[in-house]
């Protein structure tokens, strides 16, 4: 039996294996419409069931920060409180609303897509792609939402308000790295899905979404340092350098939120594709 | 017979000349499950969690046990089998969704898997699933929008390729599956009994299709229980059973045996074409095992006692008996499992419980401490015992702008209660009992900014909070706020009430610290009589210090004495009177300035 496979064999690839990582990138690549056009098909799918459609997308981080920022209107006082309540609030939340969006929906990228993974052989990590991507574009109309409030409130326009799309660029970077892992662990640990929401409230808290965390823990320099590595912090942070003209995110976020993506997107795709045989065992 | 029944050796014969797509190389497949249902398929993930676990709750069920066969391009192969025999998990093992245990399969390509369930995605229209289908088989975006328009024909779904696929029905989703998997030439299809569900006509129209494909180099693999529709696309059949594949050749051969061990197709196969009188189900698989597994030489999977070698009746009982036996073992397994989840969560739940507590003393911990500051000042309060205690008792502003005499205005008073029965307010020119004379009665121990009319005709008003417990002790505390009328109404005063306004103008945030009690002896004097002010302050048990206020008016001393106290605002003040203001307002501003206090003592006559 064995005898008879070994010379036919020639010119085949074994199946079930993952394939070599610069060709699985490079067939990625030459996929990617794919990805793109997951992305929109689904962000459209998902906003004609609503009546309100697009509105949406807005909404709900605008909700939040209404939300937000009336309790903490009322709660917070002494050094805790920045400075420019609502715009610093409203940057927070809203810089915040993609990470958790990529990371929520990141997890059931295989998951939720058993489906397509069980008929078609793309390579998987488009499906993160997609995720991520559906997630960028979402952003778009809340971005264009927070420079109107932003004017809205009396922040004075100024140049460096572009430096918020290469911002974004990294953190979706970085987002991506993010979603391709939580992608991966919960195929086999769906479980994870249900840590997210409790994550992502740990990190609402401690990045500093509606408070000053160097004025909250200015008497506490090491913890302050290590809130200053969140990765959430950090493009938080430096996405209110750019667009608030009384706020100065330190140097640390300016240094770690790039490295963080970096980290994130070469660990998360090494991550990935090292289970990439595995993916269409998900149902 | 006997020829057909070792695959090796026919297909060796068929695929001389043309090209392998498929070969697969003695694959095994076992499915790890846990006794409590969930499967473990791969083999090197689990080598760690299996080490650590031991292997103890995990079930091996081997699924395909030394399947090997060729296939080559421009074949239609049809794979039969009954229910569970093994078929869809070699057809996911050949799309590469399940990695072999053993062995390996090759293809030259991926093979696309064209399930009955594979719903794509369900929320999109036919139309995206078509265009994602074609993206993800690595149509180009052009390419891709050219051919949407030729699959919807096939596929005939009409207006319907417009409406989301999760609102088609099992055809129709078949349809276009079909449809846009066979979309791609040069493919590996394999279809997964998807031709059942279609209509008649669609049916033809896919065997047409499948034959193109097959002539145009693709390799056609299909499972279906429909022997007539074998015989019609295929010619050459594989027959698994039980994980193994115990017949390879053609069609019609295969298909014989196939019915003739099963002799009764109706049980599984919908559209046969002979379907002869039905019997008992278990007497021909075990006659016919019996006659297949004397030549069923080809596999020897160590395994094989569990079942493929079924043995006729005499051997059931100890088959019987083991089953039973791993039936046992497995619910022995289950039970083990569910006294260790109880465990698990009894220690669990215990744990929270003692973060809890954990939690709990320690923020009883550090209450007291506070408590203590508080409660250390005042030993009287401990002597009179159920004295309720008025922690704080504030002003919004120590001053209101008032237009005219006869004006009205509002001011907001705070104040914080504990061990009160009874809270009422009052107001006069000195202190009284709110109690016996209340402005306000039956009010709660705690408010912040409770609006009180405020009348411009004195000139100053005196606010007392009268707190009574359940046995009658009674507790007062006193702020006077007191009235700025325009400039030019009140000559000699102009220079109080300019001086006096910063303050009043801000309110400042609810004051941080008012909680203890020494922001209850500001306003502890009222200007005429001191004494009456001690006694609140020592029934009280608050601020003992405040007591020093407590003089008269009118002597720049008095001004001395407040600031003495720390607690003071910067206020100043020429008249004793106003004096006593500016003390009450202490506790509110907390923006103590003895300089200003001391000044004022020096400016006064």
């Amino acid at each position: 039996m064995g005898a008879m496979a070994v010379p036919a064999t020639a010119g085949l690839t074994e199946l079930g294996k993952r394939p070599q990582l610069r060709g699985y990138l490079a067939e990625a690549w030459r996929l990617r419409a794919f990805a793109l056009r997951l992305a929109g098909s689904r962000l459209i799918a998902s906003l004609l069931p609503n009546r309100l459609g697009v509105l949406w997308i807005v909404l709900k981080p605008l909700s939040l920060a209404i939300i937000y920022g009336t309790i903490f209107h009322f709660v917070l006082a002494g050094p805790a409180r920045p400075a420019n309540f609502v715009q610093f609030l409203i940057v927070g939340v809203f810089v915040f609303e993609f990470f958790t969006g990529c990371f929520g929906s990141g997890s059931k990228a295989i998951t939720g897509n058993s489906k397509l993974v069980q008929s078609f052989g793309f390579p998987r990590i488009l499906l993160p792609v997609s995720v991520v991507v559906e997630q960028a574009m979402r952003m778009i109309p809340v971005v264009l939402l927070l420079g109107i409030l932003l004017l809205i409130f009396g922040e004075p326009i100024s140049w460096s308000w572009l430096l918020i799309i290469p911002i974004f660029l990294v953190m979706g970077v970085f987002n991506l790295g993010v979603a391709l892992v939580v992608a991966r662990i919960s195929v086999r640990t769906r479980d994870v899905q249900q840590l997210i929401p409790i994550i992502n409230r740990v990190l609402f808290y401690i990045s500093g979404i509606f408070f000053n965390v160097d004025g909250a823990l200015a008497d506490y320099p090491t913890l302050m340092t290590i809130v200053h590595l969140i990765p959430t912090y950090d493009f938080i942070a430096v996405a209110r350098d750019v667009l608030l003209a009384g706020y100065s995110a330190p140097l640390l976020a300016w240094i770690a939120a790039p490295a963080w993506a970096l980290v994130m997107i070469v660990g998360g795709v090494i991550f990935f594709w090292r289970a990439e045989a595995r993916y269409g065992l998900s149902d | 017979m006997t020829d057909l029944l070792i695959p090796g050796r026919k297909t060796a014969t068929i695929d001389r000349a043309p090209r392998a797509m498929i070969v697969a190389d003695d694959v095994h497949i076992n499915y790890k499950v846990y006794a409590s249902g969930k499967r473990m398929t791969t083999r090197e993930t689990l080598t760690s969690l299996r080490s650590f676990r031991g292997g103890r709750d995990l079930q091996t069920v081997p699924a395909l046990r030394g399947v090997s066969f060729t296939a080559s391009e421009g074949e239609s192969i049809g794979v039969v089998g009954h229910n569970g025999s093994g078929k869809s998990t070699l057809f996911r093992a050949m799309t590469g969704l399940i990695p072999p245990s053993e062995g390996a399969i090759y293809a030259r390509e991926r093979p696309v898997l064209l399930g009955v369930n594979a719903a794509l995605v369900p929320e999109l229209s036919g139309e995206n699933n078509i265009r994602l289908g074609l993206l993800a088989m690595g149509f180009d975006p052009e390419e891709a929008a050219a051919r949407v328009d030729e699959i919807a024909d096939f596929a005939e779904l009409n207006d319907f390729i417009y409406h989301p696929m999760k609102t088609y029905s099992s055809g129709m989703a078949a349809r276009l599956k079909f449809a846009i998997a066979s979309a791609k030439a040069h493919s590996i299809l394999l279809v997964d009994e998807a031709l059942a569900v279609g209509d008649r006509r669609f049916r033809a129209k896919s065997e047409k299709r499948i034959n193109e494909l097959r002539d145009s180099a693709g390799l056609v693999m299909i499972v279906s229980h429909s022997v007539g529709s074998l015989k019609e696309t295929c010619e050459r059949v594989l027959w698994v059973h039980k994980g193994e594949l115990i017949a390879d050749g053609p069609t019609d051969d295969v298909i014989d045996e196939y019915v003739a061990w099963t002799r009764n197709p109706g049980a599984n196969a919908v559209g046969a074409a002979s379907a002869p009188k039905p019997q008992t189900r278990n007497a021909p698989v075990a006659v016919g095992f019996d006659g297949l597994s004397d030549a069923d030489e080809h596999q020897g999977a160590p395994g094989a006692a569990q079942g493929a070698t079924a043995l006729p009746a005499i051997a059931d009982e100890p088959r019987a008996v083991a089953r039973r036996q791993r039936h046992r073992r497995a619910e022995e397994r289950t039970r083990k499992r569910s006294v260790l989840l109880m465990v698990l969560s009894g220690v669990a739940v215990l744990l929270a419980v003692a973060a809890g507590a954990i939690i709990g003393a320690l923020s009883s911990v550090a209450a007291p401490s506070g408590l203590e500051q508080s409660a250390e000042p005042s030993p009287s309060a401990s002597a009179t015992a159920a004295a309720p205690v008025i922690k704080s008792f504030t002003v919004n502003a120590p001053s209101v702008e008032c237009a005219t005499e006869e004006a009205e205005a509002k001011v907001l008073l705070s104040w914080q209660i504990d061990g009160a029965d009874s809270v009422a307010i009052g107001s006069g020119d000195a202190q009284v009992d709110a109690i016996d004379l209340p402005l306000a009665a039956a009010l709660p121990d705690a408010i912040t900014d409770r609006e009180v009319p405020f009348s411009c005709a004195a000139e100053t008003v005196v606010y007392t909070v009268t707190a009574e417990n359940a046995a009658g002790t009674r507790t007062s505390a006193t702020v006077t706020v007191a009235r700025v009328l325009p400039v030019e109404t009140e000559e000699p005063r102009d220079r109080d009430s300019t001086t006096n306004r910063p303050p009043s103008q801000q309110p400042t945030e609810p004051q941080p610290q008012p909680l203890t009690d020494s922001t209850a002896d500001a306003s502890a004097t009222s200007d005429s009589t001191g004494g009456v002010d001690g006694t609140a302050d020592s029934t009280g048990g608050v601020g003992g210090t405040a007591d020093s206020t407590g003089t008269t008016d009118s002597t720049g001393g008095v001004d001395g004495t407040a600031d003495s106290t720390g607690s003071s605002t910067g206020t100043t003040d020429s008249t004793g009177g106003v004096d006593g203001t500016a003390d009450s307002t202490a506790g509110a501003t907390t923006t103590a300035d003895s300089s200003g206090t001391a000044d004022a003592g020096g400016v006064l006559p």
